[in-house]
């Protein structure tokens, strides 16, 4: 599949291919994924577990291998292993927000680690201007992860993201352990940061609602491979191409008793 | 029997609030609810002070599809637990009713518990990986929990009750999974069989505490479609606990809205939008649409009154 090139791309990932283990053990999982983002884009990424979308980010990050394809940032194709100029670049917030924090570090140090790994002066102002913009007070500095709710975590996670003034922010189901009320100030912060810095987001999701909420393109996987790529405004109207999408479309509205919403496709897990 | 207390105790008939009518359609046999609550507290007392994780909460249930929604901490999963009796220590449960089928379980003994746990009330946890025994297989789990309520059956009977069970919950081929470990399943073969564990004794309550959560959403559609035909072929009462307002208000009867221990309010499902508590409005209005909602998204202000 090819997708269509932004006309001023950002990141583009072309005919990306991820495999973990050989002969007997070999998985593919990411089989010829491509698409494009353009600055100060929001591009969704969803589909059901194991169908490759967190090992997309995972592998433009350098988490995960990229056996084929490639990836550009900025016009310039990444290297592995990743360079310090990379991550100032591309930064990513992770789902759990109880998991990606140390827990014996105060958010003090959490934050101030990627400015010494950078070589950053300056740290004490950035710091607290970093929690400033995570809409955290001053009081936050010198806490504990296990003293903060699970939404300021995941505002630590953020600002952790954002203190080296990255460009694009991959965000792997940043919302998806939080409460609902907890997720809308959330997915409000992101969206005003992205407005604020000019920032592009790549969003990995299985909420489709919260896809369609962030972003305005968006790449349905199944099983490693792109189902179709389509838009937030077409999963308003219903205008999506394959059953595949259309399914999980009716999925998100809740549980319809009528028979008539039965899909065969969906026999995947038998 | 504790009657009058509750707006929807079915044992009014006519005479009760208005909710009962709803309820009524649902069990017209029910002459008296399947389960009674009234004014149930759980508490854990801890060196650093007392929780006070439910706080006086009263419903009646009959053969019906019961929703208890609320956000993490809002006890509805504790909820659940008390009503089968398994509060961790230290927490401590009272009441001054909780009753299923006219059996005081706070005073019932605790053989006479062991007895209706897993037998005529059973609970689904939220994930198959770890409430299911990794050592045994599915098959042998089965027969187990068949064998523990149905002394007198022999093995072969037993076998046959399971695999009937599993092909009820739609396994493709029931004789395969019966000899497959958990690990060798999908999260929501998984669930489908924990399903099967829990209905092969023939429940009358079923409590599935986040059933589907763990699962992928087309796969919890069809584990939420086999859970509502089994309940609705043998009429059990089903109190499904979630987080998700828009899965409960679909799949059940009535819901009960929770927070800080304390039921905001019952709404009838399918009757959302006329919610009229602050906390259900602010819940619904919080999420993201497929429609396009509103940017940003309104918050929820917690009104300090309400956990009062």
């Amino acid at each position: 599949m090819i997708a269509p090139s932004a006309p001023n791309p950002m990141l583009e990932v072309s005919d990306l291919h991820v495999v973990f283990g050989t002969g007997r053990l070999r998985v593919d999982a990411v089989k010829g994924v491509s698409f494009s983002v353009e600055a100060g884009g929001a591009y969704g990424l969803v589909g059901e577990s194991g169908s490759g979308k967190s090992t997309v980010l995972r592998a433009i990050c350098g988490l995960a291998p990229v056996t084929g394809g490639t990836v550009r940032i900025d016009r310039r194709e990444v290297e592995t292993p990743r360079d310090k100029g990379f991550y100032r670049t591309v930064q990513m917030v992770f789902q759990d927000p109880y998991g990606s924090l140390h827990p014996r570090h105060t958010v003090d140090q959490t934050l101030a680690e990627p400015l010494a790994i950078h070589g950053e002066r300056d740290a004490e102002a950035r710091i607290l201007g970093a929690l400033r913009e995570v809409g955290l007070g001053p009081s936050f500095r010198f806490r504990y992860p296990h003293q903060l709710s699970g939404g300021q975590r995941q505002r630590v996670a953020i600002a952790r993201a954002l203190i080296l003034r990255p460009k694009v922010l991959l965000l792997d189901e940043p919302t998806s352990a939080l409460d609902a009320s907890v997720q809308a100030e959330i997915l409000n912060l992101l969206e005003q940061l992205r407005r604020t810095f000019g920032l592009t987001y790549v969003l990995v999701s299985h909420d489709l609602a919260v896809v369609a909420h962030l972003c305005d393109r968006l790449l349905v996987m199944q099983h490693g491979e792109a189902v179709e790529e389509t838009s937030a405004a077409a999963l308003r109207t219903g205008t999506v191409a394959s059953d595949y999408t259309r399914s999980l479309v009716a999925a998100s509205r809740g549980y319809a008793r009528e028979p008539a919403e039965r899909e065969p496709v969906l026999r995947s897990s038998g | 029997m504790a009657n009058g207390e509750m707006a929807n105790g079915e044992v009014e008939g006519g005479t009760a609030g208005a909710g009962s009518a709803e309820s009524i359609r649902h069990s017209p046999l029910a002459i008296r609810p399947l389960l009674e609550v009234e004014d149930l507290h759980v508490r854990f007392h801890l060196r650093t002070g007392t929780v006070h994780a439910v706080r006086g909460l009263s419903f009646a249930l009959g053969r019906e599809r019961l929703g208890i929604v609320g956000e993490s901490g809002s006890g509805k999963s504790q909820t659940g637990r008390a009503i089968l009796g398994l509060t961790p220590p230290p927490g401590e449960v009272t009441a001054k009713r909780l009753a299923f089928d006219g059996i005081d379980l706070l005073t019932a003994s605790r053989r006479q518990l062991r007895a209706l746990r897993g037998g005529r009330m059973t609970m689904v946890m939220q994930d198959p990986k770890f409430s299911l025994n990794p050592v045994m297989t599915i098959g042998e789990q089965i027969v187990e929990a068949y064998r523990a309520h149905n002394p007198k059956a022999g093995r072969a009977e037993a076998k046959a009750k399971a695999l009937a069970m599993l092909e009820a919950v739609r396994m493709r081929d029931p004789g395969r999974v019966f000899a497959l470990y958990p690990h060798e399943v999908s999260g929501g073969m998984g669930q489908r069989a924990m399903i099967a564990m829990m209905l092969v004794t023939d429940p009358d309550l079923l409590i599935a505490d986040e059933p589907t959560s763990a699962l992928d959403v087309t796969v919890s559609t069809e584990v939420l479609r086999i859970l509502d035909d089994l309940v609705s072929e043998r009429g059990m009462g089903l109190i499904l606990i979630s987080h998700d307002l828009k899965l409960v208000s679909s799949f059940c009867d009535r819901v009960l809205v929770m927070y800080a221990g304390r039921v905001m309010e019952e709404v009838r499902a399918g009757a959302l939008h006329e919610a009229r508590h602050p906390y259900t409005q602010g819940l619904m209005r919080c999420l993201p649409t497929l429609q396009g909602g509103t940017h940003p998204l309104p918050t929820l202000d917690r009104d300090p009154a309400w956990a009062r």
